[in-house]
């Protein structure tokens, strides 16, 4: 990118984060261990319980006596608790140097609309996804989020890393060129700017409730002399114009959302789109192409962190949910090993 | 017949076993860790371990710093770790952690496989 903000931070900061950061990593070592316990502990395919609650019942208690278990909940508990603590001091410690940069007045072809009386659902208000204060709770939450949440944590604890993914599930829409690409759910824009360079003459407008990530989304957007089209609309109702873009997308929204608002965010997609355009949605695994462990793992760690939808929306037949509102040739798959991203995409009819 | 539970016997054995109680405390009557307790704690252990992290990184960076170049303390404020010496900050950083979780475990941080 060009024109970044610069986003070094003070000594304390920047270590606070790193230490944040690397603490996940061994995290997820312990997680390992925890499911190698829970198999030494005779618990399978074949002898858990084929409901959830049921199957958290008897793990729990068969790894009573778990040291690994204790421990890997204790540091998730502290993770969970503190990053977005760090987050905000490392921002604070360098507030002088971040917010000229952040509130200089934007100039460039990107564009941010925030249209009166819009309807914003009630669930987007809770402190979903362990999001201190909302998604809005800081003046300056989207780069706060983006920068040194999403960039300096999260994304160097996925394996890959969280950019890299985002490419590859812009690299599966159906075709190489679209006119007018609409991002659901688009955030500080980290998907976007995977769908700006696939798509380098493509018109992309983006959707997001929240106006503190769509002020960054602009930031960049400007930095970069992308001309994004930025609306503060949820996704279920957007307000555009039928039949005006021929690609539909979003990366990671759906798990956010309860089962009826994903199907509400399908029949606006197949409303938005004209005839054979294309709608692609990233998200995550469906628990049945999962291992009974690796589901109890993600789905104790979703409650945990605050994510009321995940299982409601992990266990949604999205291929079905799709073909529901009149797409066709309807896919519904993961990418690679982990079937990490799960792709849903479909078309809507001549 | 005295039955079984007030026979002298039974009663000796009880009131040794009183005994032995009110000279070896209960978990729940003098125990002040409990495992909510220990919970806790462990949480401020974490947290004192990010801060001890802190004082690590500083120091490191501040005799990088100041043997390079000898210039004020505020360079080290903004001083912004990269090439090998990033890659070497990273990799004490975790090394460290390793060792500070691993002392959670009695024999040390256990292997996956």
């Amino acid at each position: 990118m060009r024109n970044e903000v610069n986003t070094n931070l003070r000594q304390q900061g920047r270590a606070e984060l790193s230490f944040v950061a690397d603490l996940g990593l061994v995290g997820g070592h312990l997680k390992r261990i925890v499911r190698h316990d829970i198999e030494a502990r005779g618990l399978n395919a074949e002898t858990l319980a084929e409901d959830l609650d049921e199957r958290d019942q008897q793990i729990e208690t068969a790894l009573q006596d778990s040291r690994a278990y204790h421990n890997y909940r204790m540091l998730h508990r502290w993770g969970l608790g503190n990053l977005t603590r760090v987050a905000f001091d490392a921002f604070e410690q360098n507030r002088a140097e971040l917010e000229p940069q952040l509130k200089r007045p934007t100039s460039g072809p990107a564009t941010l609309t925030v249209a009166e009386n819009v309807k914003i659902p009630k669930y987007w208000y809770n402190w979903f996804h362990n999001t201190t204060g909302g998604w809005d709770g800081h003046q300056y939450m989207g780069f706060i989020h983006g920068e040194l949440i999403h960039r300096r944590v999260v994304g160097t604890t996925f394996p890959g890393g969280i950019f890299k993914q985002r490419a590859d599930a812009a690299a599966q829409a159906p075709r190489s060129n679209y006119k007018r690409i609409l991002d659901m759910g688009c955030a500080t824009g980290h998907y976007t700017q995977a769908l700006a360079k696939q798509f380098p003459h493509a018109e992309i407008w983006g959707t997001d409730c929240s106006i503190r990530e769509l002020e960054y989304a602009l930031l960049v957007a400007n930095n970069n002399g992308w001309a994004w089209h930025l609306h503060r609309v949820p996704n279920e109702d957007t307000g555009f114009e039928s039949q005006h873009f021929d690609l539909v997308t979003s990366y990671i929204l759906l798990h956010e959302l309860p089962a009826d608002a994903i199907r509400a965010t399908f029949r606006e997609a197949f409303r938005l789109l004209e005839p054979s355009g294309d709608m692609l949605m990233s998200d995550v695994t469906r628990y049945w192409e999962m291992d009974p462990i690796a589901v109890w793992l993600q789905d104790s760690a979703a409650k945990r962190e605050v994510e009321p939808f995940w299982r409601e929306s992990a266990t949604l037949d999205l291929k079905r949910a799709a073909e529901e509102v009149g797409f066709v040739d309807v896919e519904s798959y993961g990418i690679g090993a982990t079937k990490y991203p799960w792709i849903t995409r479909g078309r809507k009819p001549r | 017949m005295a039955s079984k539970k007030n026979s002298p016997r039974s009663r000796k054995q009880s009131a040794t076993r009183s005994a032995a109680r009110s000279t070896t405390p209960s978990a729940s009557a003098h125990d002040f860790l409990t495992r909510q307790r220990i919970e806790d704690i462990a949480q401020g252990f974490v947290t004192l371990a990010g801060e001890l992290w802190v004082v690590k990184d500083r120091l490191a960076v501040l005799e990088k710093v100041l043997d390079k170049h000898g210039i004020p303390a505020s360079v080290v404020e903004t001083f912004e770790p990269d090439g090998d010496f990033k890659e070497q900050l990273a990799a004490t950083r975790k090394a460290y952690i390793q060792r500070v979780i691993a002392s959670l475990f009695p024999r040390g941080m256990p292997q996956a496989d």
